[in-house]
């Protein structure tokens, strides 16, 4: 029998060695090729005596099997090393920050107010807007507060002449709205108003304020109670109550100071409510009959609620900002701090 | 005002409450309490003592070493006051005591210790300025709290009344609250004088004047009111003086009923003429002040010279002086408008006129006359020298009607009959029950009640809210839609914020002389009465809060800044007008977040964030050179819809940005648009427009276009020699640089073209393109070589 002309193990080393697909594919020709070690030992086969030929044949495809896997083995290794080199290459660190697009914000003075409306809206109430210079029939007489009365000290007012101010609160709308509609009506009015505050932590000459004004047939305390349940809840959180204050305001009557439970404490008094367990937070009552006959409106017959809100106040109750002027600075810091807080 | 609630004790049983449950309930039933505090706290640790001895300091001629018994124990004291003597009862403050932030404690006065220090009147605030020691004049119990004995722990409640209560500005007003709320008895206290007509006096009023009661008292002696008056008005807030003014403050307090004190002596006769001023009339008032009057001051004279401002102020003339020895008295009841008028002009308001503009009771004059009168002869020695002479007329108590049901319907409850009654009864209301309810008369002291629904809220403050249950009312939808200008401003954010831009908030007011120095050609309207400089001026343009702003934050290294602003901007005409704007500002990287975008903003992509707003109108706009000269000319514009100016942007005037904002070495880019103008222009119907099926065609021009020829002539000249198939002109390269001569740049351009009924044959278009490169060359225009 003819000693195999090539060393197995040797054959499977070099291919090991080999890193390359070009090598490898050098390799195979080199045993596997036309010119090939094992080609050449299949051609040795007629020359090899007849009771030998059968071992030999197997040894040298058994040959020819060994190293045809072992290539497609490597093959396939160096091919999956490639890819991964390649990957490898072209990774991109997740870790590294995105280019970011610069959304801007809404201002949080806004974005309450957007809350505070959609509530509103939800009800059933509709939106009004009216003027920011105002004539002073509008802001106080048809809101049964006559020049004179003590009441207008609760609003100390920027004139430009005798008949036109700055208003001082949204309550004109109501007028403006009754004047040329007809009960019933169900009105939510939004709006900047202004009063002769100099700016301190809790004050500010301008502010947002919107205004509630419902009227129908049967409107009573208990509809106004459950409408600023509901409101309070939706705006603060489920848990927490509220409680009314007998106040006055010309316009409504009985009016009411709107308290409602404290959010720290929870009512049991704490430093944030000043012991009182309460925090103030709006105006209202029931629209006085005066207000009803300036616009044409028979008050036998119809009857409303009206409740008027600071919106800076809540800004500042439910994102514990100490100072109010902090609003108006405008710090791009301060501005983006509230970016998506509610819209 | 401030309750001294010990005081209120003199007049309704309240010592089953304490002060905090009173506040609450007065707070609840409509009297706002602002705080309940123990003026008095600051003392800790003084007690009542008893001097035993009194010896000389060995060392010091100026002190005297004491034994003070309190209660059981005996105490060492050295004082300076050398008039204390043994058997005196005093107050002494003992180590471990507290006066304000002082902690007393052993001290060694040359060598002598002293285990505390004696109290003053002074440092009780109940006297101004003390020259010895505080000393009981009877008999004390030794070793109690000195509050105690003095009832200086008594609570004061301070209230803020509502505009409407001026009944309630007074110990009587409170006490009547406390009255229906608790359902308790009010006991007033006794005023009894005995008149005589040793002398006469002679009133005569006008309009404005609805009461004067006078009443003469002789041989007054001025000295100080007693303690227990002294503390009560300390506790209520004012500074004791003298017995007679101490007196009418204390009466003031008691029953709500301003009053004033003339020495009789100095008026000149004992006629008292209430008269309109004179205009130019003058008068010292009592704090020194002159004043010049007007024909509607009402005035208080003798019937030649003005005593006193009625309602407001005495006379400095007349006033009560340590040498007064007879007064005249007045009790009287002005109208409140014309109070209000007189001490709004004269920017005065003392707890005179206070009272007053909120109304007074007019049938409690004689009351008041000999409460007056009755303290003032016990605490001054004085005796009644006239009758009390009256001029007026009580007014007519008014009468309403009450409905049951009607209490109900607006309450949203069913208040029981008899909580109604009692109520109302126990606020002084007079009830007769008339046909579905009652006849009721207001107690005189009611300015506020008027009407029916006056009353209805007198029984639901005084039933309580809490028993009011709650009800959602059904609201039909609303057939009216959004008005349109909230619409647009939702629009506008959500467009601007998704642009990358802030929202801010700046005041509407600003500093006119800011305005002209960024420009002469604003006039903005001014406030009258503004709150100062800074802010007397209403935003013409909405830009200088954004300046403002963009300062701010440059200020604060926030130097990439995208901001804008959507509010009102006025004008200066007779109803001074308003208008909703919007304007922009940015400075520094286009995409600050962005480090991938290194690009800083240019006028193109400002350009273009102005260009993506307008297209949400719908309608065609142009640009035209800006008018505005504090933008930089090269970088600006106006803008045009309908030949009608909107707005304009641009680069602000760098000069104006360093000088006056304190922005340099950054460009400004500013724009503001006049949002009502926008809503007006705006194309409402949008129609759909149908899509052609056949195949549109591009062609991209590259055209040397010379750098005098704006880009708009390039378009107008394609546009106008395209025909009827060129459907857009795009801009999609600008390039200047290598291969482009001197002078030009290039402008790459892609053209479609499109047909509605076929499919567009190469020789239409190409002979389109060939017309369009032909007129565009007559224009200096060429097509850049490739
Ligand atoms: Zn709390």
């Amino acid at each position: 029998m003819a000693e195999p002309l090539i060393d197995l193990q040797s054959a499977l080393e070099e291919i090991d060695k080999v890193s390359e697909l070009s090598a490898l594919q050098n390799i195979k020709a080199k045993y596997l090729g036309k010119q090939g070690v094992v080609t050449r030992l299949f051609k040795q086969l007629s020359t090899i005596p007849q009771e030998e030929k059968k071992a030999f044949g197997q040894m040298v495809n058994n040959l020819k099997k060994q190293l045809e896997s072992k290539i497609a083995e490597k093959r396939s290794e160096i091919e999956r090393r490639m890819r991964e080199e390649k990957e490898q290459k072209n990774r991109f660190d997740i870790t590294l920050p995105g280019a970011i697009r610069d959304m801007g914000a809404y201002h949080i003075v806004t974005q309450v107010m957007e809350e505070v409306q959609e509530f509103w809206l939800s009800m059933g109430f509709e939106i009004a807007t009216g003027p920011e210079v105002e004539e002073v029939y509008y802001n106080f007489e048809a809101l049964n507060t006559p020049e004179w009365h003590p009441a207008r000290d609760m609003h100390d007012t920027f004139y430009f002449n005798s008949n036109r101010l700055l208003r001082t609160h949204t309550s004109p709308i109501q007028i403006r709205v009754m004047e040329k509609r007809n009960p019933p009506l169900a009105i939510f009015a939004p709006g900047k108003c202004y009063r002769k505050d100099t700016p301190d932590t809790t004050h500010l000459p301008m502010f947002h304020q919107f205004e509630v004004l419902y009227v129908d047939r049967h409107v009573s305390v208990g509809h106004l109670k459950g409408v600023l349940e509901t409101f309070v809840k939706r705006i603060f959180g489920k848990d927490r109550k509220i409680r009314l204050r007998p106040s006055f305001f010309p316009f409504t009557e009985p009016s009411f100071e709107v308290d409602v439970s404290c959010g720290i404490c929870g009512g049991a008094g704490c430093r944030s409510c000043g012991g009182t367990g309460w925090l103030e937070i709006l105006g209202s009552g029931i629209v006085h009959p005066n207000v009803f006959r300036s616009v044409g409106y028979d008050p036998e017959e119809w009857s409303g609620f009206a409740l008027g809100m600071g919106v800076e106040r809540v800004v500042m109750l439910k994102h514990d900002i100490a100072d109010i002027r902090d609003l108006l600075r405008n710090d791009k810091r301060f501005l983006k701090k509230f970016m998506g807080v509610n819209i | 005002m401030r309750i001294p609630v010990e005081w209120l004790n003199d007049y309704i049983d309240l010592t089953d409450k304490n002060a905090l449950e009173l506040a609450n309930a007065l707070s609840l039933s409509g009297t706002e309490v602002e705080s309940v505090e123990f003026p008095w706290n600051y003392i800790e640790g003084a007690f009542t003592g008893r001097i035993e001895s009194v010896e000389e300091h060995p060392d010091a001629d100026n002190l005297v070493v004491t034994k003070v018994s309190v209660g059981e124990k005996l105490y060492q004291i050295v004082t300076a006051d050398k008039t204390v003597k043994a058997g005196e009862y005093i107050a002494v403050i003992l180590s471990g005591g507290k006066l304000w932030n002082l902690e007393i404690k052993d001290r060694k006065f040359r060598g002598i210790n002293s285990e505390g220090m004696f109290i003053s009147l002074e440092e009780l605030r109940l006297e101004e300025k003390s020259e010895t020691v505080f000393r009981f004049d009877h008999p004390v119990e030794t070793g109690k709290d000195i509050r105690e004995t003095l009832k200086l722990d008594s609570a004061v409640i301070e209230v803020e009344l509502t505009a409407n209560r001026g009944d309630c500005l007074s110990m009587f007003g409170i006490a009547r609250e406390l009255k229906a709320i608790y359902r308790k008895e009010i006991e007033y206290p006794l005023a009894e004088i005995e008149e005589n007509q040793k002398e006469k006096i002679d009133i005569s009023i006008e309009e404005g004047c609805k009461r004067y009661t006078a009443l003469l008292m002789d041989n007054v002696t001025i000295k100080e009111s007693p303690l227990w008056m002294k503390r009560r008005l300390v506790a209520a807030g004012l500074r004791p003086i003298n017995n007679v003014v101490d007196i009418t403050n204390y009466v003031m307090l008691e029953t709500g009923h301003p009053i004033h004190a003339f020495d009789a002596d100095l008026i000149g006769g004992n006629r008292i003429i209430v008269r309109k001023a004179k205009s130019g009339e003058k008068l010292t008032l009592l704090d020194g002040k002159e004043v010049e009057l007007i024909e509607s001051d009402l005035l208080i004279t003798n019937g030649e010279e003005p005593l006193a401002l009625a309602g407001i102020m005495g006379g400095m003339k007349s006033g009560i002086s340590p040498n007064t020895r007879r007064v005249l008295l007045e009790v009287a009841v002005f109208d409140p408008v014309t109070i209000r008028k007189t001490a709004r002009r004269l920017g005065i308001s003392t707890d005179s006129s206070y009272r007053f503009e909120r109304g007074v009771d007019p049938s409690d004059s004689f009351y008041v006359i000999k409460r007056l009168a009755s303290l003032i002869s016990e605490f001054s020695g004085a005796t009644v020298s006239s009758r009390i002479t009256d001029a007026g007329t009580p007014s007519e108590k008014i009468k309403l009607h009450l409905r049951k049901w009607f209490v109900d319907k607006v309450l949203g409850t069913v208040v029981p009959i008899e909580d109604i009654e009692s109520i109302l009864s126990h606020l002084g209301f007079e009830l007769e029950e008339a046909g579905d309810g009652w006849e009721v008369e207001v107690p005189a002291y009611r300015y506020d009640i008027t009407q029916e629904i006056d009353l209805v809220e007198e029984v639901g403050r005084i039933y309580g809210y809490e028993k009011v249950p709650s009800v959602l009312p059904r609201i039909l939808p609303s057939q009216e839609s959004i008005p349109v200008e909230i619409k647009e401003i939702r629009k506008l954010k959500r467009i601007l914020t998704a642009s990358g831009y802030n929202e801010v908030i700046n005041y509407s007011f600003l500093n006119p002389e800011k305005i002209k120095k960024v420009s002469g050609d604003f006039d903005p309207p001014m406030l009258q009465n503004p709150l100062s400089l800074d802010f007397s001026a209403m935003r013409p343009s909405m830009i200088f809060g954004l300046l403002e702003t963009a300062s701010y934050n440059f200020r604060r290294q926030n130097k990439d800044l995208k901001i804008f602003e959507i509010g009102n901007v006025f004008q200066n005409t007779d109803k001074v007008n308003e208008h909703l704007s919007v304007a922009l500002l940015a400075m520094g990287k286009e995409n600050a977040e962005d480090y991938t975008d290194k690009r800083t903003l240019s006028p193109y992509t400002f350009k273009g964030t102005i260009e993506s707003i307008l297209q949400l109108y719908g309608v065609k706009y142009s640009f035209e050179p800006a008018s505005e000269d504090w933008l930089e000319k090269r970088a600006a514009a106006d803008v045009i819809i309908n030949g009608e100016k909107v707005g304009y942007f641009g680069i602000f005037n760098a000069e104006i940005a360093d000088r006056v904002f304190e922005v340099k070495g950054q460009e400004l880019f500013i724009a503001e648009l006049n949002v009502d103008k926008l809503i007006e222009l705006k194309k409402t119907v949008v129609k759909e427009t149908i899509i052609s099926p056949f195949p549109r065609v591009f062609r991209d021009l590259s055209l040397l276009v010379p750098h005098h020829l704006n880009f708009s002539e390039v378009e107008k000249t394609i546009t106008e020699y395209a025909g009827k198939y060129l459907t857009s002109v795009k801009v999609i390269d600008i390039y200047k640089g290598k291969g482009i001569p001197e002078g030009y740049r290039s402008i790459t351009v892609t053209l479609t073209f499109e047909s509605s009924e076929n499919t567009l044959t190469d020789e239409k278009v190409s002979s389109a393109i060939e017309n369009i490169i032909r007129s565009l060359k007559n224009t200096g225009v060429n097509l850049r070589e490739q």
